[in-house]
Order: C-alpha cells, then sequence, then structure tokens
C-alpha cells in the first residue's frame, strides 16, 4: 500500500446488496493534496465516502485512513475526518454558535479549548457577527461555511466535502475555494466529491474519476483533459463567402469543415493560432476566430458516456 | 462536557417541533376533558318504567336503591302508555307480575327491555337490576339472612370520573415518553444530522443519555401540567406523592428510552405522533385503564402481566388512593425502566455500527 498515505484504498470491492458499488479500487491520498472525486450518478462516489469514514466495511481489499483500520479504529479515525455532508446538516432552530457547540461537544474533551476553537472557527468562516442568529435564517452560502467550520473544529487531517458549493452564489463559492486552498496549505488532505467540473479544475491537484464502481481514470486534470482531446482553432469564414478547401488543405494540412465552422488542430495552442491564421489568411475571409482547449466537461463525458444515469 | 451539551441542544431543539410538543400535552387533557363531560352527569341510569314507580312495591324500593354516598342508582320514570323505546330511549323495566317475597319463596316477572348497546354486553345487562331485585328480596324476607360483605381494595368509594382521571395520567405519561423519546431522534432524521451523528467519535451512551435526559426532562414539564390540571378538578390530596414522583419519573425514563429506539426507524415527527399515541393508547387499554383487566379474557390477563401500564396504574392509583400498598409496581417499573435504558444503549451503539444507519 501507498506508503506515507494518509487514505488507501488497496484493491478494494464494495457489494451491496448483490450489486458491486466499488470494484477493485486501488486509490491513494498524500497529505496536503486536494482530490476531486468525479462520477456520474451512481458511479461510487458515496460508498467510497462511507468507506472511508468506516460506515461501510469493505467486501474484499484493505482501507486504511492514516495507517488505521477506519471501522475497528473508527472513534480514531472519526476524530481525524471533518465531514461536510450534501445536505449541511445543521439544527436550523439553533443558532450558529449553538450548533457549533453541540458538535464541539461530540468531537472536543476540553471545554475551554473547544470555546476558543469555536470562535477561531467563526472568524475563518466570516460569520462571527452572524453567531447568535438561528441556522434557519441563513442563506445557502451561510450554511455551507457553517457547515465548513464544524467540519474544522476538531482541526482534522482530513477533510472529505460532498457537493460543498451547492446552490452557493458566485461570491459565496470563490470563497470556500479560497477556505479550500487554505486547508491544502495547512497540510491537510481534502477529497471534494462534486459534479462541477469548474470546482473540480480550479481546486484538484489530482482527479479520481468513478464510473460504475471503478476507477476510469486518475491524474492531473490537465492530464485528464489531454487525454481527452487536444486544443483545436476554430474558424468562422464570413457568411456568404466561399473559399478554395483544396488551397486550404495544402497550406493548413488536415482540417475538419461542416459547413459553418473549420476545425484544425493545435496542440501547441496560442503558438499554433498564429501560425493557423497566417496560412488561412488570404484563402478563407475570417467572421471570427477560437482557440478551444479540452475541458474537463469534455474529458468526463468522453471517459463515461453521454447516456443518462438513473 | 458531551451529556450537558447533548441535553441543552435537546431541550433547546423543542423549538423545531412545538406543535407535537403542545400536543403531547394537550391529547391526554383533551381524553380526560371528553370523559369528565361524559360523566357529569354522575353515576344515575334513567330507566323506563311500566307501570310508573307509585303502581307497584318492588318499583318503589328500586327508586330508594342508592350507592354508599346516597346517589340512586336509578332514576325512574314511567314509561309511555304505548310503543316500544326506540334508539334514543332508556331501557325498560316491565312489572308483568309484582315480585312477591313470601314464607314459601320468591315470585315475580320482570321483563327488562335492554336498549342500550353497552347494556346488551352480556356481563352489564343485568348488574343493577339484579343488584335492586336482591336488595328488595333482602328487605322483605322473614326468614333467613343474605349478607353481603365488600372488601374493597381502596378505603373510600372513588368516584368515577376522579378515578378515569388519574387513570388518564398514566395515558399521559407513555405517550409523553414516547412521543418526547421518538422526537429526539426524528429530528435527526428530518435535519439530515443522523449521519454526524453517526460518526461522531462521541461514545454512543453519552448520545443515548444525554436524549433520554432531555426527553425525561421534557416528559416532566408535561406531567406536571396534567397533575395540576388534575389537582383542579379534584383537589384531592394524594395518599403517597413519593409513590406518584416515583411512578411517573419510572414510566419517563422507561417510556422515553422505548421512544428514543423507535426513533431509530421511524423518520418524521408526524409518524411518531401516530405511533406513541396508538401504543400508548394499546397499552393503557391492555393494562386496565378504562376498563378492570379482569373483564377481559385469560389472554389478556397474561398480556397484562407483561405490560408496564399494568404496574403503572396500580402505582398511581396508589399514590391517589391509597389502599393495598405492595411494592411490586414500582419495583417492576424499576427494572423496566433499567431494562429498557440498556436496551436502547445497547441498540442505539449496534445501530451506529451497522451500514444501514445512514442509508
Amino acid at each position: 500500500m501507498g506508503k506515507g498515505s494518509v487514505i488507501a484504498l488497496d484493491a478494494v470491492t464494495k457489494v451491496l446488496g448483490k450489486k458491486a458499488r466499488i470494484e477493485n479500487l486501488s486509490f491513494f491520498c498524500e497529505p496536503g493534496k486536494v482530490y476531486g472525486l468525479l462520477g456520474p450518478n451512481g458511479a461510487g462516489k458515496t460508498t467510497l465516502m462511507n468507506l472511508i469514514t468506516g460506515l461501510y466495511r469493505p467486501t474484499s481489499g484493505m482501507v486504511r485512513v492514516l495507517e488505521l483500520d477506519p471501522v475497528r479504529d473508527a472513534r480514531k479515525v472519526r476524530r481525524e475526518i471533518g465531514l461536510v455532508p450534501q445536505e449541511t446538516s445543521l439544527y436550523p432552530e439553533l443558532s450558529a454558535l449553538e450548533n457549533l457547540r453541540f458538535h464541539a461537544a461530540l468531537y472536543l474533551n476540553d471545554s475551554r479549548a473547544a470555546a476558543r476553537r469555536i470562535e477561531e472557527v467563526l472568524e475563518l468562516v466570516d460569520l462571527s457577527d452572524r453567531a447568535k442568529d438561528p441556522v434557519g435564517a441563513y442563506s445557502g452560502g451561510m450554511k455551507r461555511r457553517l457547515a465548513l467550520g464544524r467540519a474544522m473544529l476538531a482541526n482534522p487531517r482530513i477533510l472529505l466535502l460532498d457537493e460543498p458549493t451547492l446552490g452557493v452564489d458566485v461570491q459565496g463559492t470563490h470563497r470556500i475555494w479560497d477556505y479550500v486552498r487554505r486547508f491544502k496549505d495547512e497540510g491537510r488532505t481534502v477529497l471534494i466529491s462534486t459534479n462541477v467540473m469548474a470546482e473540480a479544475d480550479a481546486l484538484a491537484d489530482e482527479i479520481l474519476l468513478l464510473d460504475h464502481g471503478r476507477k476510469v481514470r486518475f491524474g492531473t486534470p490537465e492530464t485528464l483533459k489531454a487525454e481527452a482531446g487536444t486544443t483545436v482553432v476554430r474558424i468562422f469564414p464570413a457568411p456568404d463567402s466561399r473559399f478554395d478547401e483544396s488551397a486550404l488543405r495544402e497550406r493548413l494540412g488536415d482540417f475538419s469543415f461542416d459547413g459553418e465552422v473549420i476545425v484544425v488542430e493545435a496542440p501547441g495552442g496560442e503558438a499554433d493560432l498564429a501560425r493557423i491564421l497566417g496560412l488561412a489568411e488570404g484563402v478563407v475571409r475570417l467572421a471570427g476566430v477560437e482557440l478551444r482547449r479540452p475541458t474537463l466537461d469534455d474529458a468526463f463525458l468522453a471517459f463515461t458516456g453521454r447516456s443518462l444515469r438513473d | 462536557m458531551s451529556i450537558p451539551r447533548i441535553i441543552g441542544k435537546e431541550l433547546a431543539s423543542v423549538k423545531e417541533n412545538i406543535p407535537f410538543n403542545l400536543a403531547t400535552v394537550i391529547s391526554p387533557l383533551l381524553f380526560l376533558g371528553a370523559f369528565a363531560v361524559m360523566v357529569s352527569g354522575g353515576i344515575t341510569i334513567p330507566v323506563e318504567t311500566q307501570p310508573a314507580a307509585s303502581g307497584s312495591a318492588f318499583l318503589q324500593a328500586t327508586e330508594e336503591y342508592r350507592a354508599p354516598d346516597g346517589t340512586p342508582y336509578l332514576e325512574l320514570e314511567a314509561a309511555p302508555a304505548e310503543g316500544v323505546p326506540d334508539g334514543r330511549s332508556a331501557d325498560r323495566y316491565i312489572v308483568e307480575d309484582e315480585p312477591i317475597v313470601g314464607e314459601k319463596g320468591a315470585t315475580g316477572t320482570i321483563v327488562h327491555l335492554v336498549n342500550d348497546v353497552n347494556s346488551n354486553m352480556t356481563k352489564n345487562y343485568a348488574n343493577r337490576l339484579t343488584g335492586a331485585l336482591v336488595d328488595y328480596i333482602d328487605a322483605n324476607r322473614n326468614v333467613g339472612t343474605i349478607e353481603v360483605v365488600e372488601q374493597t381494595r381502596y378505603e373510600e368509594d372513588i368516584p368515577w370520573d376522579e378515578s378515569f382521571a388519574v387513570s388518564a395520567l398514566v395515558f399521559g405519561a407513555m405517550l409523553a415518553g414516547l412521543l418526547f423519546g421518538q422526537l429526539s431522534m426524528t429530528s435527526e432524521w428530518e435535519n439530515a444530522t443522523a449521519k454526524l451523528l453517526v460518526l461522531s467519535p462521541c461514545p454512543a451512551m453519552y448520545i443515548v443519555a444525554g436524549k433520554v435526559v432531555a426527553a425525561f426532562l421534557k416528559a416532566l414539564v408535561a406531567g406536571v401540567v396534567l397533575v395540576g390540571v388534575v389537582a383542579l378538578m379534584y383537589g384531592r390530596t394524594l395518599a403517597s406523592a413519593p409513590w406518584l414522583v416515583a411512578s411517573l419519573c419510572l414510566m419517563y425514563v422507561a417510556f422515553a428510552s422505548l421512544g428514543l429506539a423507535l426513533g431509530i426507524a421511524v423518520r418524521s415527527a408526524m409518524t411518531a405522533f401516530l405511533v406513541s399515541l396508538v401504543a400508548s393508547l394499546c397499552l393503557w387499554v391492555a393494562g386496565g385503564g378504562f376498563g378492570d383487566l379482569s373483564y377481559f379474557g385469560q389472554a389478556a390477563q397474561v398480556l397484562g402481566m407483561v405490560n408496564p401500564a399494568t404496574y403503572a396504574l396500580d402505582a398511581v392509583r396508589y399514590a391517589y388512593f391509597g389502599g393495598v400498598a405492595s411494592p411490586t409496581p414500582l419495583i417492576v417499573l424499576a427494572a423496566g425502566a433499567t431494562l429498557t435504558v440498556a436496551a436502547v444503549c445497547a441498540l442505539y451503539a449496534r445501530w451506529t455500527r451497522s451500514e444501514r444507519a445512514v442509508s
């Protein structure tokens, strides 16, 4: 197993009912990194998180968190994990302070240290001035920030975030991203399950892409994007203009044209763009040009397909 | 640090489900109020007679057939000359041959038209007429003696409505314990906080202790209201206040624990309320809350022996009316409370280790 790994899954299979929710998965997380967990509905993301937290016992294979068995050493492992569930899971009639005090009572033994930590966390998530308001009156973004703060109360080494920016506005989203980067800088390991590709692209050092319980891909966002396709230049000829395709092919080499857009591979990015435009000049009257890099969406669809999942 | 904070959070969460918390207190009061109205007319049963009472020595004697406190058992009025009783009419006694008690025995024929559906039950139909007849024969015989000596469990005659009120206290205690225990878990389900609770490193026993104590305290508040209302309605001096406190507290602990165990499976406050209401009503009736357990069959007697309501009713009735002191009800309630607390700790701990805990 990966030595020094904070989270290690070695050939793990998990069967629930008659179906394998996770199949022969090996996955290792290092400290101080952010991992994106992607996959269509039913891919096994929640099952994976439940294996890490010790809620599920693997059917076969081995799971280790901080070199401990998360089922047998549940109490020790759970002290080191901060979970932000998808539903935020706050008590709406209680204030932020009361919510945090209750959570601190479950995780921390020293009441004075807990009180100090609660203050720090409220400062961290910018909720100090609303700490005494009932959580039911908070906006979605505030609830997410409070949930993040709650996950940080016990100073965990691992953070598991399930859709951390679901329903949050743009400002709130970027604030939460800033928190995640800060957690990473503090040496914590962050695992983010998300359906927002932009979020995974912005935050993740590495991405685990699951489908039908199996590892489809594992790598950096750039690696995944490069595997999904190449950068292209899209040239939009002016309307009602014509051009000599064979003459253009002589200059550019291979390209595709669907009657509206000329698409040319440009693995060199901006450098290729300038070259291509130079070559096309005089042959095509341009209405527009676009340099299009493969996105994580492209990678996701390329590796998991376009069919809907239940 | 954990347990007091857990209790505090549970008590603060009352704000979340105020309608159900209020319903827990109000339901037994409504029950009590409805019964009080029902029996507000007293214990006297109206009866139509043919002929009018003045035309029969037996019927005149029956008018004077009374309860120990002087209340007449029967209120006689002359039946209409023609026609049979309709659905709303009282029962009817028709004296066809006037009862006579002579040296050679007693003779007479009385027709009893049983009109009330409850009187139609085998055990009910004869009670008052039979009593009136025995009383009449006893008063008019020339030789021999009929002596009926009653040894009552309770020293004084207990009014029906007061007896029911005390019995309703037990129903209220079970409802309060069950519902508050369940609500402590259903709120976790409804707020989607159950998973975080399962994942916390806090020992399961601490969480159970905090929730049971909080539910006990809420049930205690409901109990104080109920006992207060009963005191205001009837003003009776308790035969034993410590017995009342002990029996109610033990009931709250037992039923709060049971409610918490049920709440692991019940995921909505509405379902919790319905389950609590039905369960406490069934236990209460099956324990002799509405009618004496001796009225029911063998199976009911056996079930009554394992029904906590049976012992709770005995204990609370003793607390109010005195009578035959026996430690058995309190011992059984204490054992039951201990067992349910231990069982819910084990069940909760097992549930947190189960993979189905958050599915």
